[in-house]
């Protein structure tokens, strides 16, 4: 234990969730913004009607800020792959790289191709190209987002796919397992949706603002009717996916399942946590709140009867539940890693009976083969934090939940046109905005923490990932990164509040957002 | 106006390459659809508000400062030091096999 640099692996962790945390900050407007202003162009080419086509300049205006400030912010992940995280990067081999490049192709042909008619293009395409443009955008992002949500699902369950030990790389035999892995599909559905909900949002405050300087007043509420139906369907299936997502997750991350509701021990019909805090030891949590009988057990398996095991039956094992302990595990996984070993030594000497033997070990041991790197160290380190974990899903689920009731309430006030002077609501259409990226964030939390300390699940913890490098340089780029990145969050505050305040009389000025 | 008379250079540039390159039967065609993508690119940029501007600046330090910066000095890739695949296999697998 004393080998291993826990200040690295750390550090390395730190600089990798600042870049995400940053990168997600900009990425769910583009997805979800670029299909409202689609939805709004096409009323534009249905109608006619003039008032559309600038509603929909305004917002592509927005869009547009937003876009630009965080393209290529992702770029930077890849490059933390490849020099913090280098042993993973060449474990996952093609895996990681086919998703990536399709995208990088798609955002590059599709996206940036289409963003260009879209902006440039209002007098020089017809109505119909200029439209199409617009829905190609959107469908380019999010497909763009299937790509890398494909690649971020098979690290969460690791399908379709076969280690190669001479190469030492995870090679993929089913591209179709990769794309239609469950974790990925309810991952994709579940974030794209959340960042229609995000967007949805964005527009129903900002019209808000506009509704409370009573300035462009048309505007921002035929804006806050698209984005409320927009916003409440979106609640609507964001809410089913994550149903979806808890499901995956108590099937192949039962720890992260354990550790989001703090369950130490599990139980048939178990209860779910409401709402609560999470006291305790930081492996043996204590819950204290308003819990839901047997709820947990029904919402992860369907059946409220399911056994759903808890932190000390995965660390400990439940032979009655046919779980193995993690000292059984981290044993195997040893196995695995001094066959791999044996396996190199025997092929290198020439000695193929002696490695026929060390593959079969190898093979048979594979699928606990991440386990093996914490022989001889406490397995309790294979809990992730539970408090980050607990706190970060609850505050996730207890805003989903108020963004429905919100949408309803914008819903039914744009329809009966009775936004107008009820500044409360205007306030509070307001204050949403940093609440729903609160939501994201936490989302992205549960998602990553709740697995740690895997990279890959159950075959590549962190500690095996990352890359023996100068923790002094990961601590250098760590700041950098930060500087950056608030120097971009600023930068896009402040163009996109002048955009804003610029905005009169949407309803009659040609001149309002992008380039005529 | 600099940044006009770069973009007309380029046009010319990739007017005199096309010319070169390609047979003449489709050549005519082919160019007149060249000069629009690529006057269509022009003049958007042309007329960008300065907002714009502001965010195309903010886009060139960014790449500068991710390519230029990062990549070169902070972000070569740790396995790059290795010349050959091979290579890289032996270290990843001494990394993978050696349990600290």
């Amino acid at each position: 234990m004393e080998n291993i640099d826990w200040g690295l692996v750390d550090w390395s962790r730190a600089q990798f969730a600042l870049t995400a945390m940053y990168h997600w900050i900009f990425v769910p407007l583009t997805l979800g913004l670029s299909f409202l202003i689609a939805i709004m162009e096409t009323i534009y080419v249905k109608t006619g009607n003039p008032a559309w086509k600038k509603t929909t300049k305004f917002w592509m205006t927005l869009f547009g800020i937003n876009f630009a400030i965080g393209v290529a912010t992702g770029i930077i992940l890849e490059f933390e792959f490849g020099t913090n995280w280098s042993n993973y990067s060449w474990f996952v081999g093609d895996i990681f790289g086919a998703p990536l490049a399709i995208e990088g192709i798609m955002a590059f042909f599709m996206e940036s191709t289409f963003i260009a008619i879209m902006f440039f293009g209002w007098q020089k395409v017809s109505k119909k190209v200029h439209l199409t443009s617009t829905w190609l955008v959107a469908i380019g992002s999010n497909l763009s987002a299937l790509w890398i949500l494909a690649a971020n699902g098979w690290m969460q369950n690791p399908t379709g796919m076969q280690f190669n030990p001479d190469t030492v790389r995870n090679e993929m035999n089913n591209f179709w397992e990769v794309l239609f892995n469950p974790a990925a599909i309810n991952k994709f559905l579940h974030t794209i949706t959340s960042a229609y909900v995000l967007a949805s949002i964005f527009v129903i405050g900002v019209s808000a603002w506009f509704l409370i300087k009573k300035r462009n007043t048309d505007f921002a509420k035929k804006s806050m009717i698209i984005a409320s139906v927009f916003g409440f369907f979106s609640i609507l299936y964001t809410i089913g996916t994550g149903d979806g997502s808890a499901k995956v997750v108590a099937k192949y991350q039962p720890m992260k399942l354990a550790a989001i509701e703090g369950l130490y021990e599990g139980s048939t019909e178990a209860d779910l946590v409401a709402f609560g805090f999470v006291g305790g030891e930081k492996t043996k949590p204590e819950v204290s709140g308003i819990k839901l009988p047997g709820m947990l057990s029904w919402l992860s398996f369907g059946d409220s009867k399911k056994f759903v095991p808890g932190i000390k039956d995965l660390v400990e094992g439940n032979p009655d539940q046919g779980i193995l302990s993690y000292n059984e595990r981290i044993e195997k996984g040893k196995l695995s890693i001094d066959a791999l070993a044996e396996y190199k030594n025997a092929m290198k000497s020439g000695d193929t009976e002696n490695a026929e033997i060390a593959l079969t070990v190898f093979k048979d041991n594979f699928e606990h083969f991440g386990y093996g790197y914490y022989f001889g160290k406490d397995p309790n380190l294979l809990v992730p934090n539970v408090k980050l974990s607990f706190y970060s899903f609850h505050i996730m689920v207890i805003l989903g939940a108020f963004f429905l009731l919100f949408f309803i309430l914008t819903f039914l006030y744009s329809f009966k046109n009775k936004f107008q002077g009820k500044n409360w609501l205007l306030w509070l259409s307001i204050w949403t905005i940093p609440l729903v990226y609160i939501a994201q964030q936490t989302g992205w939390i549960v998602a990553e923490v709740g697995r740690q300390p895997w990279v890959i699940q159950d075959l590549m913890p962190n500690i095996a990932a990352v890359s023996q490098i100068d923790k002094s340089t990961v601590q250098i780029t760590f700041f950098l990164f930060f500087a950056v990145f608030t120097a971009l969050l600023i930068a896009e505050f402040k163009i996109m509040f002048t955009q804003i305040k610029k905005a009169k009389d949407i309803n009659t000025n040609e001149n309002i957002g992008g380039t005529n | 106006m600099f940044f006009c008379n770069y973009f007309f250079d380029i046009e010319q540039l990739i007017l005199y390459l096309y010319y070169v390159k390609v047979s003449p039967k489709y050549r005519y065609y082919h160019i007149n659809m060249l000069k629009k993508i690529i006057n269509f690119y022009i003049s958007g940029f042309k007329n960008m508000p300065v907002y714009g501007r502001r965010l195309w600046l903010i886009i060139l330090i960014k790449a500068f400062i991710m390519f230029a910066v990062l990549k070169v000095f902070f972000f070569q890739g740790h396995l790059k030091k290795f010349k050959t695949d091979q290579e890289k296999i032996d270290y990843v697998s001494e990394q993978l096999i050696t349990i600290k």
